[in-house]
């Protein structure tokens, strides 16, 4: 799927247009499991709208219009056998409380705190999460090759931070001085 | 459907003092009928109004405080009468009382207008209310049906009336009111002329906010259309419907019934079919709940408007499904249900498959917390609605009553242990995270000695439901954007109906007092859900900002003795006022007068007021005022001072954000 996505270039097609050329992996799956993974959640309306760059050596970008009305890029690498989101939350200062409750809630996927169904398989991906000029990326490591797993569960990590970490987390503030959400309602 | 004969239920109050079970409500209740029926009385005085009146209080001259007038009691007393046309041409506004009277209308709401309509109906028996605004009573009605499960009516003069019903006809209309609003509406014969009419063009104004709209213009067609607006309302997606009256239609009479055309019996203009799941689909909504581990069900407006509740319940607990309910009522799912979700927000985010059962007003993915491309079955009376906002896999277009029963006798029994543990730690460990706030809200109370509104919050709720009160027994609602944050948190449903969500969709700010007294005035007949609690206290939480809308309807509650525990939270401003942090010359904008005392306000009309700046004050005064509620049918206010600067997140932190959706906050959908 293919959609107009309008405004300014995103990072991912900037960062496949001018990254670094690398040896492609062997396996496919590196950019094909995520591109079926995200093309059935923008086919089940989950994104209001979706693309899939045209793949670079071994990256692979995508671009969908998600939570808040905001853009969030996927950049898949797979020599480095990396899934990147650039920009999970924009604004965050480093060293910052709210960075700490994020990387706090981050553990959460991985330390044990989840059920299973919702927590994060180490041997199979591992998530880290950084502060690159406040703005709080994430990105998992891919450690036994299945990307859709970890396309999967980085949607869900995404998911649950805008519906449970800011909505339970006291960031009504956040939320209405940089998502745009309505001081009265939080939409 | 039940409606009550006549209005004498509000005409009249027990003198004698009671505890408070359900059980005295119940026989207070009956003997205040009885009451009624047998004497004509003449106007009475609660205790507060005795005390005003001899001590001079509260601004009142000495001896003057405000009296019920003598006109409640005795035009309870006099008996409805039907016309027809045996003795005398009758009018199109008799036409369409009688319309109504069989249609079981349950109750009108009107500020003085449009008279000839609002006359026919009281007289023709409708419980009729009348008030101080528009607005507000249109609010009340909203209120009254939101409460009762009954289709109701609200009605405002002309132009102007009609203009100040529209935030609150919106507010009806998004949460799917069954409501008529009638107006009046100058004359066709002067129509355009620029006469001093209040005449102005009505359907316009409602086209986006309304089921059905229709100025009626032929006279012999009057009966007609209050019959479709009457079947727009009750059918289907119930909703509301806007009929204004030029003076030609109303007025206008009918020698005999040859003259008014298609009056129909009500049995032949609508019909009480209702859709049924096919065998086909039924099956494929068992096999997937089946197969699913931790299903959600999400039970909206539907169920409880079908009356669904009880077979809801057992059709969850056979299969261990996960219940959360949503909608402009709370409490078809049960707040204290141990498969209820509503406080096990972060357990929803786990659910492998969501049944959306009567939800109205669909929210968008992302809007409701449940996780990303979950698999959805929605269940909606009508089909063209099927795959608004949220994705179906598969869409069933059935009455949610018709379809929970065939799914109730279709699902095996099954236990879900590891996913019932779940929701209830989840719930848990929210319900700790609440009271973890309510600690540090306590202790901002404590340094500023003011109320914050999460302890206000949290005494009310102990008051209602961990006292020597039927926790399912007082009906409450909340407004306000700041203590109403908090309010949603500590509000209980535990059975259908018991709580209203006044902000539902639309989030008008200020009816909510005005809604909840409507609400009390359902549950003071007895009607529909609130029929086990006939006669029991109303409460709601608000603003002081509210307070500039409907605080005058007081005089109404008093007047037609509606007991309402008003729980004002008095901050001394818009609790918005941050928004203003980047402009500071704006923040004056969002100041009122410190300490108003809204209290003494209501004192003057004749209710109960109340001061409390600590987390004492404030049980006592709780105590005072359901006692009087009780005992006397007295509404009390109770002002509660709090500080501005409690919206600051920057100086009072740790309060929480927005409310997660669906759940015990949910407002939007």
């Amino acid at each position: 799927m293919n959609s107009h996505k309008g405004g300014a270039v995103s990072h991912a097609a900037a960062e496949t247009r001018r990254g670094p050329r690398r040896r492609q992996p062997q396996a496919a799956d590196w950019s094909n499991a995520p591109a079926q993974v995200l093309t059935r959640y923008a086919e089940r309306g989950v994104f209001r709208s979706f693309t899939a760059f045209p793949q670079s050596g071994s990256r692979a970008a995508f671009c969908m219009r998600w939570h808040k009305d905001r853009y969030f890029d996927f950049i898949v690498d797979g020599t480095l056998k990396t899934i990147r989101v650039p920009v999970v939350l924009p604004n965050v200062a480093p060293r910052s409380a709210m960075h700490r409750d994020y990387r706090q809630f981050l553990e959460g996927f991985q330390g044990g705190e989840l059920p299973v169904h919702r927590s994060i398989d180490q041997r199979k991906c591992f998530l880290k999460c950084m502060n690159r000029l406040g703005s709080l990326s994430i990105v998992v490591e891919v450690r036994d090759g299945d990307y859709a797993y970890a396309t999967e569960k980085l949607l869900a990590v995404i998911h649950e931070t805008y519906l449970l970490f800011l909505q339970l987390g006291g960031y009504a503030d956040y939320m209405v001085q940089h998502l745009g959400a309505n001081p009265d309602w939080g939409k | 459907m039940k409606q009550p004969d006549d209005q004498s239920k509000w005409a009249t109050a027990s003198q004698e003092p009671e505890p408070s079970t359900r059980r005295n409500f119940l026989a207070r209740a009956a003997a205040t009928g009885a009451a009624a029926a047998a004497m004509g009385m003449l106007a009475q005085k609660t205790e507060a109004q005795t005390a005003a009146e001899s001590a001079g209080a509260n601004g009142c001259e000495a001896g003057v405080a405000p009296l019920r007038p003598p006109e409640i009691e005795r035009c309870a007393a006099l008996p409805a009468t039907r016309a027809d046309f045996s003795a005398k041409p009758m009018t199109g506004a008799q036409l369409f009382a009688n319309l109504c009277k069989d249609e079981e209308l349950a109750g009108f709401f009107l500020c003085p207008g449009n008279y000839s309509i609002a006359n026919e109906l009281a007289q023709v028996g409708i419980p009729t209310f009348g008030g101080r605004t528009e607005g507000g009573m249109c609010a009340m009605a909203d209120g009254f049906s939101r409460a009762s499960n009954e289709v109701v009516a609200c009605s405002g003069t002309e132009g102007p009336g009609f203009c100040h019903m529209t935030m609150n006809i919106a507010a009806a209309h998004f949460a799917n009111t069954p409501m008529l609003v009638l107006a009046s509406n100058g004359t066709m014969g002067a129509e355009d002329t620029q006469t001093f009419l209040q005449f102005m063009q009505q359907q316009p104004v409602t086209s986006s906010i309304r089921k059905y709209g229709k100025r009626i213009i032929m006279p012999t067609r009057i009966y007609e259309y209050g019959a479709t607006a009457f079947r727009q309302v009750r059918t289907g997606v119930p909703g509301l419907a806007h009929l204004d009256f030029p003076r030609e239609t109303y007025a206008m009479t009918f020698k005999d019934a040859s003259e008014v055309v298609r009056m129909f019996n009500k049995n032949q203009y609508r019909s009480d079919t209702r859709p049924a799941p096919s065998a086909k689909e039924l099956a494929t909504a068992v096999s997937m709940i089946t197969k699913a581990e931790r299903p959600v069900l999400v039970a909206g407006h539907g169920v409880y408007w079908r009356e669904a509740y009880d077979v809801l319940l057992k059709t969850a607990e056979r299969h261990e499904m996960c219940i959360v309910g949503s909608g402009p009522t709370r409490g078809h799912v049960p707040d204290d249900h141990r498969l209820d979700g509503s406080r096990s927000t972060s357990a929803l985010m786990s659910a492998d498959l969501v049944v959306f059962v009567g939800q109205y007003l669909m929210p968008a993915v992302g809007d409701y917390t449940f996780p990303v491309g979950v698999p959805t079955i929605r269940v909606h009376p009508e089909q063209g609605d099927l795959g608004h906002n949220w994705p179906v896999d598969l869409g069933i277009v059935s009455d949610e009553k018709l379809f929970l029963e065939a799914l109730g006798n279709a699902l095996p029994n099954k236990k879900r242990a590891a996913w019932v543990n779940e929701i209830a730690s989840a719930k848990k460990k929210q319900d700790e995270k609440e009271l973890a706030t309510v600690q540090t809200a306590l202790g901002y109370s404590q340094s500023t000695g003011l109320l914050h509104p999460s302890t206000l919050c949290k005494e009310v709720h102990d008051f209602l439901y961990t006292g020597s009160i039927d926790p399912k027994q007082t009906l409450t609602g909340y407004g306000s954007n700041l203590v109403g944050a908090h309010a949603g948190r500590w509000l209980r449903g535990f059975r259908p109906g018991q709580e209203i969500v006044t902000y539902y969709q639309f989030g008008a700010m200020g009816p909510d007092l005005a809604m909840m007294i409507g609400s009390g005035a359902a549950i003071q007949a007895g009607l529909g859900p609130q029929k086990a609690y006939k006669g029991a206290p109303t409460l709601v939480i608000t603003g002081d900002a509210g307070m500039g809308f409907t605080l005058m309807e007081l005089d109404t509650a008093t007047k037609y003795r509606i007991p309402v525990i008003c729980v004002v939270y008095n901050n001394n401003c818009w609790g918005m006022h941050f928004t203003a942090k980047q402009t500071p010359k704006a923040e004056q904008l969002y100041m009122f007068q410190e300490n108003i005392r809204y209290d003494k306000i209501a004192e003057v009309l004749g209710a109960r007021g109340e001061y409390c700046k600590t987390q004492e004050q404030l049980r006592d005064a709780l105590a005072r005022a359901y006692k009087a509620a009780e005992h006397e049918n007295a509404s009390t206010l109770i002002n509660c001072q709090g500080h501005k600067d409690f919206s600051l997140s920057d100086k009072y932190p740790g309060m929480g954000g927005f409310g997660p959706e669906p759940g015990v906050r949910a407002q939007m959908h």
